[in-house]
């Protein structure tokens, strides 16, 4: 699984190369727009990160060019301007996600993941029950249950669990899941989100019972059955 | 010629003022120019008819009487008391005169064929050199028979009115002058005195304002405007050094606490490098939000007004945001309650309005103790849209209030709780761009954080539905 990296400073690009293959990505870099535009036409990526502000051409005119040719990989955009007006441009123009800088490796990493997981399962959305362990919810019934036994959710919970089940196995991060969950874009100050995580882990995890949401430090929580 | 009366000459005030005057010294010439030559007119024609009338008696007189009557006649005449202000000259076919009082046949203007002439008196006369007009009649034998009135009145009339020509043009020139010179002068002063306050700016004293007259004409307009623009610049570059001020003690401070622990990392083998590392980590992320929530103030402080408004139901963004609140309270042992609902909508920015009741929420949280309450509501009434955080925590001093909304003023109580200080002063930032602002009030105990909106009118809500 290869990842384009379109950054135009180096020390940046440097350090996501290393972020993405530490997680296991290969990773080119390109330097500029029409470098980047060349080399992804050219090679086999399965996602790709791009600055919104790049020399020769820009990341945005980068993206319209590439969805215009009909491709369809997932891009994560990069930006220094991190008003909510900017994300919607980037995600007119064909983005997928918007990050800003600066930006914690483990926030990109997160949310490329869940970009390229996305385009793999397609078919899941015809499938009404997400299961994680003994962990199984109804999507048609709006009901969860832990080995069977139901658990009563409140609304936000849901949503919150259905966001992390489609998301198993993939760290996401508080951000994310308060701009999927609550439609929020902003920084909270206070750990709001940790307090509704741990409202529904007490809720699926039962004393004694094997822990399925974990928090990772320094980047989110990760829901995922025990090996 | 000193600087100040070469500007005064230049000055427009000066060049309209003495413009008009010439104007008006111009107009009166032309008019008293009319007046003069209807009137002299007038004054010709009624000596022309009352000497055709006497010289028509003097026809009669020689038809009657003959030459000698005439000529005694004319003699009577022209000795008279009245003689002195006419001219009488009967001359024989040779030229020699018969009667009369004047010696020789005057030079003189002739007119219709010699029939009227037109000369000035003699010295003889009552009034040397005044004009006359005569009319001359053909005497049997060849003779000739002048007769004549001095215009001793038409002439001074001409005097008296060239003299006030004279006089008023000069006087309104003089007067067009002046008076220009002393209203340029005072356009001058005010006009000096604003660029004086100008130069006291440019050199940096920002403290100066144009000194306002109480007359209320334009110039005080004009420095009222000019203070207003200037109390503003004053405002903005205060806020701005403050910030400079507060970013280089605010942003030391953690900058060397980073410093500091990269160092002791360093020196210390016992150190822990990858808790060193997320510390430090920690620490960036402190300043980088520091400087996020500066960005944001200063472009929500550039930008257009109403950018990104639609319509927000308030009810929604009321629960919206107790919904996500409500759990971290509990968390930290405050009772949270919100509403009634108030069934308002207003235009605004969701993303703003959500993140500014948010860092209401924040500080809320953080500064009451556990076994406090927190109320979140929204009200209208009058035309104001009141989104309010309440807390019966300690609260803000009375005069540390309207500091507290400063980019970066924390009081010295909250010193050792973690932020940057900028939340409050990014709410009212969001308050000012929805064209209201934050209010911190008494809510005794504890405090209570108003945004006030002014509630758009219900015009587009009629149309809507």
């Amino acid at each position: 699984m290869k990842v384009l990296v379109v950054e135009d400073d180096a020390p940046t690009a440097a350090f996501l190369a290393r972020g993405l293959s530490e997680a296991g990505y290969g990773v080119d870099i390109a330097a500029d727009g029409i470098a980047g535009l060349d080399m992804v036409t050219a090679g086999d990526y399965a996602a790709m990160i791009v600055d919104r502000m790049l020399p020769r051409m820009d990341g945005l005119l980068l993206v319209e060019t590439l969805r215009r040719m009909g491709r369809r990989l997932p891009v994560l955009f990069l930006s220094a301007l991190g008003e909510v007006d900017e994300r919607v441009k980037g995600l007119q123009a064909g983005g997928d996600d918007y990050v800003c800088k600066p930006f914690a490796i483990a926030e990109v990493l997160a949310r490329i993941e869940v970009l390229m997981r996305r385009g793999e399962a397609p078919a899941a959305a015809a499938n009404p029950l997400l299961t994680v362990g003994p962990l199984e919810m109804n999507l048609l019934a709006h009901s969860v249950k832990r080995d069977g036994v139901l658990i009563a959710l409140q609304p936000r919970e849901y949503r919150l669990l259905e966001y992390l089940m489609r998301h198993q196995g993939q760290v996401v991060t508080r951000a994310m899941l308060l701009q999927a969950v609550w439609d929020y874009h902003f920084d909270p100050q206070t750990n709001v989100i940790d307090v509704h995580v741990s409202r529904l882990r007490q809720k699926i995890e039962k004393e004694g019972e094997p822990a399925l949401l974990q928090t990772v430090r320094g980047a989110g929580y990760i829901l995922k059955a025990e090996l | 010629m000193s600087r100040f009366s070469l500007r005064l000459l230049r000055s427009s005030t000066f060049r309209l003022a003495f413009l008009g005057a010439l104007l008006f010294a111009v107009t009166g010439l032309g008019m008293l120019g009319v007046v003069r030559w209807m009137t002299t007119a007038v004054l010709d024609h009624r000596v022309d008819l009352s000497v055709e009338t006497e010289m028509t008696m003097l026809r009669t007189l020689l038809d009657q009487g003959g030459m000698d009557a005439l000529a005694e006649e004319v003699n009577a005449r022209a000795n008279s008391l009245q003689g002195r202000y006419r001219a009488y000259l009967m001359q024989d076919g040779q030229g020699h005169a018969l009667a009369g009082n004047l010696a020789v046949w005057p030079k003189g203007h002739s007119e219709e064929n010699g029939k009227r002439l037109r000369f000035h008196a003699p010295e003889t006369s009552a009034d040397p050199g005044s004009p006359v007009r005569a009319t001359v009649i053909e005497l049997p034998g060849g003779g000739k028979l002048l007769m004549g009135r001095l215009q001793s009145d038409r002439q001074a009339f001409e005097e008296v009115v060239d003299r006030t020509m004279l006089a008023g043009a000069a006087l309104s020139l003089v007067l067009g002058f002046g008076v220009g010179l002393l209203l340029a002068r005072r356009a001058l002063r005010r006009l000096d005195q604003i660029n004086r306050t100008a130069q006291t700016i440019l050199e940096g004293q920002l403290r100066d304002r144009v000194p306002v007259g109480g007359g209320g004409d334009e110039f005080d307009h004009l420095a009222v405007n000019l203070n207003v623009m200037l109390d503003r610049i004053e405002r903005l570059v205060e806020a701005m050094r403050a910030v400079t001020r507060n970013i280089a003690h605010d942003l030391r401070t953690p900058l060397n606490r980073l410093r500091n622990r990269l160092e002791l990392g360093l020196i210390d083998q016992a150190a822990e490098p990858r808790q060193v590392l997320a510390d430090a980590i920690g620490d960036v992320d402190g300043v980088l939000g520091t400087f996020n929530a500066l960005l944001s103030i200063a472009r929500l402080e550039g930008r257009k007004p109403r950018e990104n408004f639609s319509d927000i139901d308030l009810d929604e963004l009321i629960s919206g945001l107790a919904e996500l609140y409500a759990p971290l309270a509990e968390d930290e042992g405050l009772a949270f309650t919100s509403g009634p609902a108030c069934g308002v909508s207003l235009s605004g920015d969701h993303h703003l309005l959500s993140q500014a009741l948010a860092n209401l929420l924040d500080n809320a949280i953080k500064y009451t103790p556990p076994g406090g309450h927190l109320h979140l509501w929204a009200e209208a009434s009058d035309g104001l849209m009141r989104l309010c955080v309440a807390d019966d925590g300690p609260g803000i001093p009375p005069d540390a209030r309207a500091k507290v909304v400063e980019p970066f003023v924390r009081l010295d109580e909250a010193r050792h709780l973690p932020g940057a200080g900028l939340g409050l002063s990014l709410v009212s930032a969001i308050a000012e761009a929805h064209g209201g602002r934050l209010l911190l009030e008494d809510a005794a105990p504890g405090l209570r954080a108003v945004l006030q909106l002014t509630l758009p009118k219900h015009g587009h809500v009629v149309n809507s539905m």
